[in-house]
């Protein structure tokens, strides 16, 4: 039962953080104005404050930050009193070469998130002083919204809940896993015997990839759609979204290169419920 | 470098070998799984696997008869725990038949399997995502014997790893079968048809908005439409051109023919043909296509010449120019 819970907003775009220049203090009030969900009043408890200020990214190497944002984002972190997080994803050589130049940026105390078992190697390696959480491209589960049945989920059941992946999980030196939340998912699943757990609301991502259709919009025709191609991060000012719930249940959209879901209230029921049970040790809190 | 083919069925191995293949690729769902853990997914496919162990191991000995080498796929994202057991047995079972390597993707059955049939060798899937030398380097570490990089790599990223860490085989993509998003990382489930299909082609019907869900000015929209329409040509080749073939029966679709020359050069130990599911003929021609082409790279042609080899194969420079249909765009006929 985890006595207390660590609240974390995550951030990937450079003018979201600039945002936070504004706020004194990123306590409850300031979180829902900051993310605009009144749905969240659900899930942040009445006094809380925000422990842990995410930033970077899980899905895409181009949205890295580079040095001047990084160190933007541990400014604001240590004004704001925030434990800083480096969200990093899967990598190419260039990219973790990056990420061990960010990594010696960051100060005591802080954590990376990551979702490449090459990046948690090397902060095995080389940065055993900074805490290590396995983001949620580490903890696998299916998480199609369009599944009709929960005995779908079971196709592919999930494995990290499993004794041998919190072990596995420790030869890194991780003690902490994120988790969305699935369809039909139930409060239990977020009980782990060996792990501290993260839930991630009220977006859940369902598939990612390296090609991105929105990051080749300037691109000559015959050279979009392909790998290691320069982008303009247009997905930080572009997004592709539902105007309803039409395929699934589950109002679904896409940000560059990677597919989201939103919570429904089912499922922010789960989350509330699964935090009154002490199953939940950080609510991380993200835009799509 | 060998080439790796897919097979689904034992009658295939035969002539997939004649046709240049040295190594094969399967799954198979024993007869107790599904009873067991009330699913048929035993790895990435729920079809085109061999019924069970006694054709397992019938496909063992044909394919070493044949000279050959036969790896079995338990390459599912992610196991249950009660489900590790099991697939630690049928991995010692494959051994035991004499079976050459098993894939695997779950880094936990990896580490599992190395303690517990050590003497199995193991080819990390590229349901791993694995694309970076450390990456690599732990595998290595690990004992196992192979990476299978995953799609959507360039060459450069390819021979960086290889040289980074050359105790370790490397298998890249060379034909069949893309994938829109990174296997390793997409949590759908490709449903029937009537339910979807994948979901990257399923029906969405996004709207785009701007960054705070204002509406975008009308050139913006343009652009974006024009985009999605090069999209959606990409997807066509991406699904194999609508999984058309020459008249010879070459079929179309993701390629990497032309890299064949920069891969032996790199070291590649091995290029995959994916389409466990797809018809023997897709597999034949497709195995015929990369032995065209890395028989004449072994003659000592130079890049230039490989690459003409490939495209001249099936004789559709506009599709070859067009930059889609490429595993390996950076050095597509211009």
């Amino acid at each position: 039962m985890k006595a207390h819970m660590d609240i974390a907003l995550a951030i990937t775009d450079p003018r979201r953080l600039a945002r936070l220049k504004s706020i004194p203090v990123l306590d409850r009030a300031a979180l829902l104005a900051f993310l605009d969900d009144p749905q969240l009043s659900e899930l942040i408890p009445r006094d809380a404050l925000a422990t842990h200020l995410y930033y970077g990214s899980e899905y895409c190497e181009h949205l890295f930050p580079d040095a001047d944002e990084l160190a933007a984002a541990l400014k604001q972190a240590e004004r704001l009193g925030l434990t800083f997080v480096l969200s990093t994803p899967i990598a190419n050589d260039a990219l973790v070469t990056r990420i061990a130049a960010a990594v010696e940026c960051l100060p005591a105390g802080a954590q990376v998130l990551v979702n490449d078992w090459g990046v948690a190697q090397v902060m095995k390696t080389r940065f055993a002083q900074y805490g290590v959480v396995a983001g949620r491209q580490l903890a696998k589960m299916v998480k199609d919204p369009r599944i009709p049945a929960p005995a779908w989920s079971r196709v592919y059941p999930s494995n990290y809940g499993a004794a041998s992946y919190a072990r596995l999980l420790s030869r890194f030196g991780i003690g902490q896993v994120e988790l969305d939340v699935p369809p039909f998912a139930g409060a239990a699943m977020f009980a782990l015997d060996d792990l501290d757990v993260s839930v991630w609301a009220p977006y859940a991502y369902i598939a990612k990839g390296r090609i991105c259709k929105i990051g080749s919009l300037g691109a000559r025709t015959e050279d979009k759609f392909a790998p290691g191609r320069v982008c303009n991060r247009e997905c930080l000012g572009i997004l592709e979204r539902e105007p309803d719930a039409a395929v699934s249940s589950l109002r679904t959209f896409s940000r560059g290169t990677t597919m989201f879901y939103q919570h429904d209230a089912a499922m922010f029921g789960v989350v509330r419920d699964a935090i009154a049970q002490g199953h939940v040790a950080r609510l991380v809190l993200s835009e799509v | 470098m060998k080439i790796t083919s897919p097979i689904s069925h034992i009658d295939e191995i035969a002539p997939l070998v004649a046709a240049g293949a040295r190594e094969l690729y399967c799954g198979v769902v024993p007869s107790d799984w599904v009873a067991q853990f009330n699913t048929g997914a035993v790895n990435r496919r729920y079809f085109g696997n061999l019924p069970g162990l006694a054709e397992l191991e019938k496909a063992v000995g044909i394919t070493h008869a044949l000279g050959a080498e036969l790896f079995l796929v338990l390459n599912a994202q992610h196991y249950g725990a009660a489900q590790l057991d099991a697939l630690v047995a049928l991995g010692a079972s494959f051994h035991e038949m004499g079976g050459d390597a098993v894939i695997v993707a779950d880094l936990t059955l990896i580490a599992t399997l190395r303690e517990q049939v050590p003497e199995l060798a193991i080819h990390v899937s590229s349901v791993a995502s694995c694309r970076n030398s450390a990456a690599v380097g732990l595998y290595r570490d690990l004992g196992v014997r192979r990476v299978i990089l995953p799609r959507d790599v360039t060459l450069d990223e390819v021979e960086a790893i290889a040289r980074a860490v050359p105790q370790l085989e490397l298998e890249v993509f060379i034909l069949n079968d893309g994938c829109v998003f990174e296997e390793g990382v997409c949590h759908s489930i490709h449903l029937p048809k009537k339910l979807g299909g994948p979901i990257c082609v399923d029906s969405y019907g996004f709207e785009y908005v701007g960054a705070t869900g204002n509406s975008l000015p009308q050139r913006a929209q343009r652009r974006l439409l024009d985009n999605d329409e090069d999209y959606k040509r990409w997807l066509w080749y991406r699904f194999g051109c609508g999984f058309s073939t020459t008249e010879e029966g070459y079929p179309y679709g993701p390629c990497g023919l032309c890299a064949i020359h920069r891969l032996r050069k790199a070291g590649i130990a091995s290029i995959k043909i994916a389409g466990r599911e797809g018809p023997t003929e897709r597999k034949l021609k497709s195995v015929d296509m990369v032995h065209q082409v890395l028989e004449k790279a072994g003659q000592g042609a130079d890049a230039a010449t490989v690459a003409a080899t490939a495209v001249g194969i099936r004789k559709t420079l506009t599709h070859c120019q067009s930059g889609y249909m490429c595993y390996y765009p950076e050095v597509r006929a211009r």
